[in-house]
């Protein structure tokens, strides 16, 4: 492997070592362990996902670790997988620390054969021996190290052991050692293939290719990622295209089956064998505990049941723990809004007075407010899948998601959603067809997420009394979720045509996740809201304030009004106001009028604005701030049909900027998130036509509800 | 080529979604693309890998060399298996 980058970095001192491996291997464990709590989130240049990076100090040297994501193969079905594979081919780490999970050792040693075949510097870190032992089987390293000519260290990263000499073993190794030099051998018939292809690979030089040999093996694979790789070569690819199909076609005929499974199996023979040498199983045993809780969870009379009660359990949890911390956050807001109104110098910068007050402190406390549910439903969701439960919630749904047309790993995105479309839409990268993550990420924002729930609580608050809330806000969550249903099937049916997608996934063993693991997960997830609402929101913030508040009307024509009807007059003159009357005679039609239709404006920017939107637009017009004042001054203005349909229109419309970009950057195309965005503001309109028309027509809602 | 049928299926072999619960088979074929067939394998499931079911019939959980998996709706009638002779005569 020619490794020019990596040498300069070597010689700086820095080296950068790379951590892969199956899921549930141990890895994040292994890199927390190493690392220690020196990590932060690193863009790679040609790599669109993020990686966590690590560092250590060793002999004087920085040693950089870079943890790819879990994968259990390299051979570029799921994004994942790419990501992994593009990083050690074109960032050539110094080192690659191959994470195995020894209880698992022959699907494990799956990647390890594909890492040896890249010609990556290896090591293997043989993790988990302990269960592996408890299972009954003893395992040679030296003699399975010499057999696959890759050094081992043995690590129980759980309880910290194996991970200083693994330290050791890194700095020792990374920078210093080339390749491992191990081979493959596939027997003798595809052994003369590849000597035949070879010479023909060596003429192909690209980036994205290691070596010839393993080229020679990706081309009679049929891998796609490879031959996109070189073609733009010309004629020595094209070359090498024809033989290897030639060749493909001869061995498949031979063996009576397609060449790239002849491989598969090739690679797990050799696996077995090497296996076979170094594993002596001793007693076999059965019944753990994990599998006796299986044997309930998973049953669907027992399952489901637990399923529904524990997701009822999470959001009460989410809203039981997150609403006192909401409190606290909207009071600090609440005093630093009053200080710096106190602290401002009278008759200075009116307008920059405003720009802080309304736009940026009102719009960022009214996305904070609700940070506290956001973080508990995300340690709730990492907790369950840390546990290994969620695993099992993709088994119990994958009925229901395969009558829809998506598959039980879609399910996972769909509980994030509940907290923020934004890592729900990362989280697509785990399916595997490109139909099934499209159709997913299109449907998500259809989930109720955590800023629409601002909107819901203003408008159910002030217009329903009980027994009404909770069953309107029930309504307006199953609303979403069956829209989302419809959708999926539809996009299915009509535009992500194809045969039920391939689902398998492994049900790791259940383990008590540490409250370290939970901790990072939880906050990546939030980093992502954060950011949103530092940026996006930030910006939006200062862009709606520009637009409520400018262009002034003539001095001489209010003159005359007094300073209230001055401010309504103002508000009504501005773009916002024009932009909402412009676009009231349509929205009128779904009840709603142009200070809730200027106020979707701004849910366009972020959702949870509507609400700031709808007091900064009351409380310009009528100098009322605060969240109850402003429910007060919803009922005078609104029948509770309108605030239902306002708040449909909500759910189901125009997805935030944050989510648009998302899809846009996960989709590839801006094409996707146009349409949805389109897409789903006609949903909303069509929705919310038919219920407030209804409404209307069965006399329901027009006037004020009275209690139970 | 997207369809293949890897190894040939035998009158003896039921698609796993007929196996049942508790009952343990060899894989004898697999009929379904490139991608399938490769994503079977990685997981530990290739013509030949002794599986058990551990639960359902729509999608299924089955227990392969200790470790669990989860196979989809779509994924069960596609693979066939070869009943243990023991456990074909408990089910009768």
């Amino acid at each position: 492997m020619e490794s020019g980058e990596s040498s300069e970095r070597a010689a700086r001192g820095r080296v950068v070592v790379a951590l892969a491996g199956n899921p549930n291997a141990g890895k994040s464990t292994i890199f927390t362990g190493l690392t220690g709590v020196r990590q932060k989130i690193a863009n790679y240049p040609g790599v669109t996902v993020e990686s966590r990076e690590g560092t250590f100090e060793r002999d004087g040297r920085t040693v950089a670790v870079v943890d790819l994501p879990g994968t259990y193969s390299l051979t570029a079905f799921s994004p994942d997988e790419l990501v992994a594979r593009h990083f050690l081919v074109n960032r050539q780490p110094d080192l690659v620390v191959d994470v195995v999970d020894v209880s698992q050792l022959e699907r494990n040693l799956y990647l390890t054969v594909q890492l040896m075949e890249m010609g990556v510097p290896l090591l293997l870190a043989f993790n988990k021996g302990d269960v592996a032992r408890a299972r009954g089987q003893a395992l040679d390293t030296r003699r399975l190290s010499e057999l696959l000519g890759v050094p081992i260290v043995e690590t129980v990263a759980s309880e910290g052991r194996g991970l200083d000499t693994l330290r050791d073993d890194i700095a020792r190794m990374a920078g210093v050692v080339r390749g491992t030099g191990a081979v493959v051998r596939y027997g003798r018939e595809i052994e003369e293939a590849l000597d035949a292809l070879t010479p023909l690979a060596e003429a192909c030089r690209a980036p994205d290719v290691p070596n010839a040999r393993w080229l020679a093996v990706k081309m009679l694979e049929g891998d796609e990622d490879a031959a996109k790789a070189i073609a733009g070569l010309g004629e020595p690819a094209a070359a090498l295209k024809r033989a290897a199909a030639g060749w493909s076609v001869k061995l498949s005929r031979h063996f009576g089956d397609r060449t790239e499974i002849v491989i598969a199996d090739q690679r797990y023979g050799f696996i077995s064998g090497a296996c076979q040498e170094s594993v002596h199983t001793t007693v076999e045993v059965r019944h753990h505990v994990s599998d006796r809780i299986d044997d309930v969870v998973t049953r669907q009379v027992f399952g489901l049941p637990i399923f529904f009660l524990l997701m009822f359990g999470v959001f009460k949890l989410t809203f039981a723990l997150g609403g006192p911390v909401s409190e606290w956050i909207e009071r600090f807001f609440g005093w630093l809004a009053q200080t710096v109104a106190a602290a401002w110098p009278a008759d200075f910068a009116a307008p920059l007075k405003s720009l802080m007050l309304d736009g940026v402190i009102g719009g960022v406390g009214g996305v904070l407010v609700f940070l506290p549910n956001v973080v508990f439903l995300f340690a709730a969701i990492a907790f369950l899948e840390d546990s290994g439960y969620m695993a099992r919630g993709a088994f119990l749904m994958d009925r229901f998601m395969h009558k829809i047309g998506l598959h039980g790993r879609s399910f996972i995105p769909a509980m994030l959603g509940f907290g923020c479309t934004v890592p729900a839409i990362l989280a697509t990268r785990t399916l595997e067809t490109w139909r099934d993550r499209m159709t997913t990420m299109l449907v998500l924002p259809l989930i109720s997420c955590g800023a629409r729930f601002p909107i819901y609580s203003l408008f159910v608050a002030a217009f329903f009394p009980e027994p009404w809330r909770a069953r309107i806000l029930m309504m307006l969550y199953v609303l979403g979720i069956a829209l989302a249903a419809g959708l999926a099937k539809a996009l299915r049916s009509a535009v992500f045509r194809g045969d039920a997608s391939l689902f398998v996934m492994e049900l790791p063993p259940y383990r008590m996740p540490t409250p370290r693991a939970i901790g990072r997960h939880t906050w990546d997830r939030t980093r992502m809201f954060l950011r949103k609402a530092a940026t996006t929101i930030v910006a939006a913030s200062v862009v709606l304030w520009a637009l409520t508040n400018g262009p002034k009307p003539d001095p001489s024509s209010v003159e005359k009004l007094t300073p209230r009807e001055r401010r309504a007059a103002e508000l009504s003159h501005s773009w916002a106001g024009r932009l909402g009357r412009a676009i009231e005679p349509a929205m009128r039609h779904v009840g709603f009028d142009w200070k809730a239709s200027t106020a979707l404006v701004g849910a366009f920017a972020a959702k949870e604005l509507f609400v700031s939107q709808m007091s900064i637009l009351h409380a310009l017009a009528e100098d009322e701030a605060s969240q109850r004042t402003l429910g007060q001054h919803l009922r005078r203005e609104y029948t509770p049909l309108q605030a239902l349909c306002i708040m449909v229109f909500c759910l189901v419309s125009l997805p935030c900027v944050a989510t648009c970009a998302a899809v846009r950057a996960e989709s590839g195309r801006w094409r996707w998130a146009i349409l949805q965005a389109v897409g789903l503001t006609v949903l909303a309109y069509l929705v919310t036509l038919i219920i407030f028309q209804s409404g209307r027509w069965l006399q329901w809602g027009v006037t004020l509800l009275e209690g139970a | 080529m997207s369809e293949a049928t890897n190894g040939a299926a035998r009158t003896a072999d039921v698609p796993l979604a007929k196996l049942g619960e508790g009952h343990t088979g060899a894989v004898s074929a697999i009929q379904g693309g490139r991608n399938m067939v490769l994503r079977l394998a990685e997981l530990g499931i290739r013509t030949g890998s002794r599986l058990t079911v551990v639960r359902g019939k729509g999608p299924m959980i089955v227990s392969i060399k200790g470790h669990r998996l989860v196979i989809g709706h779509g994924m069960v009638n596609r693979i066939f298996v070869t009943p243990d002779a023991h456990a074909r005569a408990r089910r009768h």
